[in-house]
């Protein structure tokens, strides 16, 4: 009896104690927190937040073609309709950008970029003429940054390419992330533009590295995320069958960052790694966005973003002094009283 | 009878501790160091690809890539990502 008492105390201890699961650093926190300034049920489908323009808000929907725009309060909501050639294929894998005057489609399996002009209701088709793509953006009109797959010494990786379709350049780096021959799984992560500064920003998901490129895919810096996890083990797996193989993951996934954008010359990382200096129930609570100067990658803030009705953050955008955040099924707009 | 009791209450207890302990909190982001949760449902159903074709290979709802298929030459078939809910 005292030996099953001991025991469930020890587990209780155990389940308690979530300090192993930090980070061997400090955050900076500011102190203000965000205003709640508006919110909304989330439409159905809804899925990711592709473009803020003016007094819109749009956001790209799990049906290919088919978008949603708000005013800046989230009122008057409208589904936007386009007619997407070969929609099958381009359903399958694709990221929606709206910039300026025209809706891009980056259908990585096809592969290649619709652009809708929203004024004349028209649109063009620019097929990546390389292999498919899994990561992309929106640099410049015509100029789009991809994280196209390639093969080096006989094995698939991938690779950052610029192309702009209309002068018909391309420039493909070899260099700027580590190639190993594993599909580009372990140095899997995400692109962000940053107008302001020209600046292409690239943050893994399974390491502390971001690399900070100019438009021609030089490399400005290789930074780190202020987590000390620089080197975690990523393996990948082959399935075979008579018709096909499949590339996978052969082990968990340990995500050190969830999401990230680069605005105004900060760079925005919702990271996955509780610090030193923050409790769990906090940590649990929020979603934790880390603030880096992209100039230079140095760490300057951070703060919370916090749960809405009990749901944590799927997507974010800040602009100027608001910050757009998506949940599982709420949109909510804050305010930010402070400086960044 | 009043020792069957109290057995069946530690009993439930061990297991509830031991459950709190390995799984930690409800509520964890997806991907939370290797958690995993269903893509968000529903899924569009309406669009016409078969049921069998859902990318269930892709659980999370973060957008890494999940798999890349090739065929039996080597050859690029597709890439698949996680929170995109369909293969071609």
């Amino acid at each position: 009896m005292a030996a099953a008492v001991i025991a469930v105390l020890i587990l209780m201890i155990i389940s308690k104690n979530n300090d192993s699961l930090k980070g061997d650093f400090n955050r900076n926190f500011i102190s203000k927190t965000l205003v709640l300034l508006y919110h909304s049920k989330k439409m159905n489908g809804l899925r990711a937040i592709c473009g803020i323009q003016k007094d819109q808000i749009y956001f790209e929907t799990d049906s290919v073609g088919s978008i949603i725009e708000t005013d800046s309060t989230l009122s008057n909501k409208r589904l936007l309709k386009f007619e997407i050639p070969g929609r099958e294929t381009v359903q399958s894998l694709y990221t929606t950008f709206i910039d300026s005057s025209y809706y891009y489609i980056m259908a990585g399996n096809v592969p290649e970029v619709i652009r809708y002009n929203l004024h004349r209701l028209s649109y063009q088709i620019f097929h990546f003429p390389k292999n498919l793509f899994s990561e992309s953006m929106v640099t410049g009109n015509s100029d789009f940054v991809l994280r196209a797959y390639q093969k080096f010494k006989g094995r698939w990786d991938q690779a950052f390419t610029m192309w702009n379709p209309v002068k018909n350049i391309f420039l493909t780096e070899e260099n700027v992330s580590k190639k190993r021959g594993d599909a580009g799984f372990s140095t899997d992560g995400m692109l962000s533009f940053d107008r302001s500064s020209s600046r292409i920003l690239y943050v893994e998901y399974y390491s502390n590295q971001f690399i900070c490129m100019d438009t021609l895919l030089q490399i400005l810096y290789k930074g780190q995320t202020i987590d000390t996890f620089s080197n975690t083990v990523i393996k990948v797996s082959l399935e075979t069958t008579p018709y096909s193989k499949t590339i996978t993951n052969g082990s968990p996934l340990h995500q050190i960052n969830l999401e990230s954008k680069a605005v105004n010359g900060k760079l925005f990382i919702h990271s996955a790694t509780p610090a030193k200096n923050e409790s769990s129930k906090e940590f649990r609570s929020n979603a934790v966005i880390d603030v880096y100067r992209i100039s230079d990658g140095n760490y300057l803030s951070s703060f919370y973003i916090p749960e809405y009705k009990g749901e944590r953050l799927k997507d974010f955008e800040v602009r100027a002094d608001k910050i757009i955040v998506l949940y599982d099924n709420y949109v909510a707009v804050y305010s930010i009283p402070f400086n960044i | 009878m009043k020792k069957v009791k109290l057995s069946l209450i530690v009993a439930l207890a061990i297991l509830g501790a031991s459950v709190t302990a390995f799984t930690g909190k409800t509520n964890i982001t997806p991907g939370w160091y290797g958690q995993t949760t269903d893509a968000v449902p529903p899924y569009d159903l309406t669009y016409p690809i078969a049921a069998s074709q859902l990318n269930t290979e892709c659980p999370s709802s973060n957008q890494h890539i999940c798999a890349v298929e090739l065929d039996v030459n080597g050859n690029l078939v597709d890439t698949r990502k996680s929170a995109n809910n369909f293969k071609p």
